[in-house]
């Protein structure tokens, strides 16, 4: 009764899409489920503004670059926020070559949220609720009950909750209850949906204390300067616009000293102490784990990273800690250039719960409730990046399935948003999840430069067209009809040419080459090369149609090679096979048919990369099913 | 579809069941659970601990079939991998077939040759080195085959493979730390553990490679091979190698149709002698076949000797022979008059190290007509004295040394455990399959060095090592990218 009175009552209160959480998933999966012209929602914690970073002070970084471009391609809105704030930018592995180069910069964390907000308050289709959430209720449709007793409905609901579902922030001995500091955690997911599966065990993740950036000597530490040549993520800003004035950030190290306070205090820890259980990632250990895990080591990195251009904080990156606060004060006053340094916010460990992921599918949907959809830090995974990836990949979906038209995944073979949720989904997670670019079987291909190459194709198939619709098809016929020039424009071993082969270093000019050949000469730089080339034939291409072009050129011997070798297992995982068959088959074991049944693989790729199917299980679905 | 693909649950004897034996071990793998052969033991299967024999009886229908030794190995730390139970039964052919009998009706399935060890490889249990290790050890005839088996399963070579594993891994990790966490570790050393482990995997590889190039024939199963024209003489050298009248001898032509073998034990290793049909033209259907699979065994044989009667010697009749190389040519018929006269007009000959010369059963003789043999190195006695001269015209590759010539039959015994011992001093690797493989990743490893003085482009180098993974996937097993990420993180300190 109350229900229904409720949906006639107030017609405004429902949503075509309802999302839980205002962080970087739930603004990806708000911004992108908009553009279909949808209602959408999204209801926030009071307090918190909407995608803050309330832990490092920085978007992009080594794979991380790759999935910030990949969401602008789809049309997301992490990119142009993050050039918006950028107050430092760097390209790391500059010099390993084009393929593992990635964007990281330094946000304003102010500035990010501010341009966050205003892009959201701007959005006509998009309703910000601050309000925290008491219970949920699938019954035809979500309702969504918030503390103040008022219901919302919606069709769909994603959830991007974060750290918030059953949080426990710990400093030293002092335990409560929230996803952050400052913020009270939301319930546990069991009270939300009895019907979600959640890990058995809970993931942890810590912070470092921030400080008072008039208390930090930086003449004891090396600066490191902000990169002037660094492509914007944003593929309508100018590649090398700055937005706002750009910062240096400083490297030092901790001392023996810092170590030997820790180490002192070992059963003063919550890791070590056994008062937190849950699991950290061991590529962000903390600086305890540090001290204790690698004892011959008496120093490491810590980069002082500047919250914003006028914040009174900065982020010392590589010392994440629970330890007490009179214990952080202590030793991070061991810490070259922070002799005097005072705290203004201490470290904390953070405690959650996260959702079963093999539970979910392909597009983040949860196979128990239809419609429901999961992305970001409650699935366990760590990092902004990862979090709006997911959650752009569970909006578009959600608006898609809304709509009742096909929906959209992403090849784990041409994008890294593809690999993770795919990984989520096909294994459960054992410690929280971040993209390595190693986790890909074709890092040659997944690139920052090609990523139109890669996800022009995905974004046309939301149907939408917007002005990036339009910059992405231009960009693919520039893209077609250079590359085609490349191989059609030849040097003939002519005086002149020889001339201008010589001074511009491009070594011999015996017979006829190809511009392709010339700008793949090891000992050229394909992009500068081709820059020069075109400029000089006097054609006018989109700087990035050049980058792209020419270093697709480059890697395609290479790219082809790696191919042929993979080829083979990549044609066999693609194929589609239909898990209710493999489960009804009498000659896949009881176990394996469980484990299917609980995944539900789509491809046989999936089904391969399913922890614990038999090697024989997979040789009869590939022998006799597919 | 193949019954391996059939992973149901399976059983049988491993200890032969088709002669009577005081024990016969029955196993089980593959059930769900105890409880479904539960109706076929007396004792309550669910309060048993792992590992831990037990005394009970097989009851079928309330009859007691036999009194049985009762272990169960659960999985996943079983040999398979899955949930298995051995049974110790009393070893009377009778007795096991009613036992197996009683369990298919159960359900089980009778395993197939080899069904448990291809779970044990399916499951991850063993790699292939490691099976093929173990089908070294329960089917050579050498000691060095069992211990090369005993290595590739569990020892010095399962161990090389282990180094090369965790070299290779090493190798990969310094490319994922250059890549993504050069911030944490530092480019240099990064580069440095690339550098490292790279020339570390070039010393294993190059090892490897040695010990698995050269000829090795088959040395865990070796065979001498007799070859020759027909009536040359072959089955009376085989029969003196056999020390009796296993072959037929006849003086008529082609008798011995298609080939006969024996096991001979020369020092601690089993030969297998094998007398192949005489080679002649012939349009004898049945023969030619002889003839065809006597030739198959110039390609496996250990030691092939080539065996011509010069009384009778055409050189059409070696043209089936004229492109091998043998280990041993033998000229039979010394102990005739004429032989020598005989014998030097022989030319054109396929290529050989060593010639041994003999007759029948008499001494060889006649002595001093052939001219100086030198100082006394030979093997065996030499009796009478027989001194040979330049070979000159019969060896198509110069002339035979003196101290290549060799007279009586024991010195085929010497000349055999010689060869043996020198090949498998060098403790050569024999898996056919590593041997290709060691080849093929010793290949990939020179062409990477060119790629690595043509580039530092890391993602090209990392796309070039992957190709070298695949083959070096098939040596050791599977690396997954979680190993790389778990060596990374156990020995660097990553997060910044």
């Amino acid at each position: 009764m109350f229900h229904v009175e409720q949906k006639n009552m107030n017609y405004k209160n429902h949503f075509d899409i309802l999302i839980i959480g205002g962080g970087h998933a739930g603004l990806e999966a708000a911004w992108i489920s908009s553009s279909f012209k949808l209602k959408v929602g999204i209801v926030t914690m009071p307090n918190v503004p909407i995608a803050s970073t309330p832990c490092n002070p920085a978007v992009g970084g080594v794979g991380k670059g790759q999935v910030v471009r990949e969401i602008d391609a789809l049309g997301g809105v992490m990119g142009k926020i993050a050039d918006m704030s950028a107050i430092q930018y760097r390209t790391l592995n500059e010099s390993k070559g084009y393929a593992v180069q990635s964007t990281r910069v330094q946000v304003d964390k102010d500035l990010y949220a501010e341009n966050a907000e205003k892009l959201v308050e701007e959005n006509k289709y998009i309703t910000v609720i601050r309000e925290p959430v008491k219970k949920i209720i699938d019954d035809e449709m979500f309702h969504v009950e918030l503390s103040s007793g008022e219901v919302l409905t919606s069709d769909k609901t994603i959830v991007t909750t974060g750290t918030f579902l059953n949080g426990k922030l710990h400093t030293g001995e002092e335990q409560e209850l929230g996803g952050r500091v400052d913020s009270l955690s939301s319930v546990g997911l069991e009270d939300l949906f009895s019907k979600i599966k959640v890990l058995p065990l809970r993931f942890k993740t810590g912070t470092p204390p921030r400080i008072n950036i008039n208390t930090v000597d930086f003449t004891k530490m090396d600066p490191q300067e902000s990169d002037e040549a660094t492509h914007n993520f944003h593929w309508s800003h100018e590649p090398k616009k700055r937005f706002v004035d750009q910062v240096k950030c400083y490297l030092t190290r901790t001392t023996s000293e810092t170590l030997d306070i820790i180490r002192d205090n070992k059963e003063r820890s919550p890791i070590f102490n056994g008062q937190i259980k849950a699991i950290g990632p061991r590529y962000c250990p903390s600086i305890e784990d540090k001290a204790f895990r690698y004892p011959d080591r008496d120093s490491h990195h810590v980069f002082i990273e500047p919250e914003g251009l006028s914040a009174q904080t900065v982020y010392p990156n590589g010392i994440s800690t629970s330890l007490p606060r009179e214990i952080q004060s202590k030793f991070i006053q061991t810490i070259k250039g922070l002799e005097k340094a005072e705290i203004s916010v201490h470290g904390y460990a953070v405690e959650y719960d996260v959702v079963d992921t093999t539970d979910l599918d392909l597009t983040l949907q949860s196979k128990a409730v239809s419609g429901l959809y999961f992305a970001g830090q409650v699935n366990g995974t760590s990092g902004y990046e990862e979090a709006a990836g997911q959650g752009l990949v569970a909006g578009m979906n959600a608006a898609l399935s809304f709509l009742g038209r096909d929906r959209v995944i992403l090849d784990r073979f041409e994008s890294y948003i593809g690999v993770m949720v795919e990984d989520l989904v096909s294994q459960q997670r054992d410690e929280p999840y971040r993209l390595f670019t190693a986790r890909s079987e074709n890092r040659l291909y997944i690139r920052e430069d090609n990523v139109l190459n890669r996800l022009a194709a995905y974004r046309k198939a939301l149907g939408l067209k917007h002005n990036i619709d339009n910059f992405q098809a231009n960009f693919m016929n520039e893209f077609n009809v250079l590359m085609n020039l490349l191989s059609s424009y030849q040097y003939q071993p002519t005086m002149k040419e020889k001339l201008y082969f010589e001074k511009n270093n491009y070594g011999p000019l015996g017979t006829n080459i190809s511009l392709k050949e010339l700008i793949k000469r090891s000992h050229l730089d394909p992009v500068k090369t081709l820059m020069t080339e075109v400029t000089q034939l006097g054609a006018v291409f989109l700087p990035g149609v050049i980058r792209s072009v020419a270093i697709t050129a480059k890697y395609e011997g290479y790219v082809n090679r790696a191919n042929q070798e993979t080829e083979k297992q990549r044609r066999l995982g693609k194929k589609q096979l239909k898990w209710e068959r493999l489960i009804n088959n009498k000659n896949i074991s009881n176990e394996c048919r469980q484990r299917i049944e609980a995944i539900r693989p789509e491809s046989f790729g999936q089904l391969q990369r399913i922890e614990g199917i038999r090697p024989a299980t997979l040789a009869f679905v590939a022998g006799n099913i597919l | 579809m193949s019954e391996l693909f059939n992973d149901g649950p399976i059983i049988a004897c491993s200890t032969g069941d088709d002669a009577p034996s005081a024990i016969a071990v029955l196993r089980i793998s593959g059930i769900s659970s105890l409880q479904q052969i539960q109706p076929l033991i007396k004792k309550k299967l669910g309060s048993i601990g792992p590992r831990i024999a037990y005394l009970t009886e097989i009851i079928e229908d309330s009859k007691t079939l036999d009194e049985v030794l009762l272990t169960y190995y659960p999985g996943p730390k079983s040999y398979t991998g899955e949930e298995m139970v051995e049974i110790s039964t009393h070893g009377n052919p009778l007795n096991i077939q009613r036992i197996l009998r009683g369990f298919y009706r159960l359900g089980l399935r009778a395993a197939g040759p080899g069904e448990f060890t291809y779970r044990a490889l399916k499951n991850n249990k063993m790699t292939l080195s490691q099976v093929e290790g173990l089908d070294l050890i329960l089917n050579s005839s050498s000691y060095f085959g069992l211990d090369q088996g005993l290595g590739a399963l569990n020892g010095e070579l399962f161990k090389k493979y282990q180094d090369l594993r965790s070299i290779f891994i090493r190798l990969k990790s310094s490319i994922e730390l250059l890549i993504d966490f050069s911030e944490d570790v530092g480019e240099e050393q990064g580069w440095e553990i690339f550098q490292n482990s790279f020339l570390e995997l070039t010393r294993l590889v190059e090892n490897l490679k040695q010990r698995s190039t050269g000829n090795i024939s088959d040395l865990s199963s070796p065979s001498i091979a007799l070859f020759g024209k027909t009536n040359a003489g072959k089955s009376t050298l085989f029969n003196k190698l056999l020390r009796d009248e296993r072959s037929i001898v006849s003086s008529e032509e082609g008798t011995t149709r298609d080939y006969v073998s024996e096991v001979i034990s020369l020092g601690e290793t089993n030969f297998r002698i094998v007398d192949t049909a005489g080679v002649r033209s012939s349009e004898n259907e049945i023969e030619s076949e002889g003839i065809k699979r006597s030739l198959a065994w110039i390609d496996k044989a250990f030691y092939k000797i080539l065996v011509i009667n010069p009384f009778d010697f055409k050189e059409k009749n070696f043209d089936d022979f004229k492109n091998y190389s043998f280990d041993l040519i033998v000229f039979t018929h010394a102990d005739k008059k004429d032989f020598i006269k005989s014998f030097q007009k022989i030319s054109d000959l396929p290529e050989t190290g060593r010639i041994l010369i003999a007759g029948a059963d008499a001494p060889i003789g006649p002595k001093g007509t052939i001219g100086p043999i030198g100082p006394d190195f030979k093997n065996g006695p030499i009796e009478p004295e027989l001194l040979i001269g330049p070979m000159g015209p019969v060896i198509k590759n110069g002339p035979i040394e003196p101290d290549q010539i060799y007279y009586g039959w024991d010195s085929i015994e010497n000349l055999t455990i010689r060869k043996y011992t020198e090949l498998t001093s060098k403790n050569p690797i024999i898996i056919e399959r590593h041997r290709h493989l060691i080849a093929q990743i010793h290949d990939d490893i020179t062409k990477f060095q060119v790629v690595m003085d043509e580039t530092r482009d890391i993602a090209i180098l990392s796309s070039e090592i992957n190709i070298i993974e695949t083959r070096i996937f098939e040596l050791v097993g599977i690396v997954k990218p979680d190993d790389i990420l778990t060596s990374i993180f156990s020995n660097f300190c990553i997060g910044k």
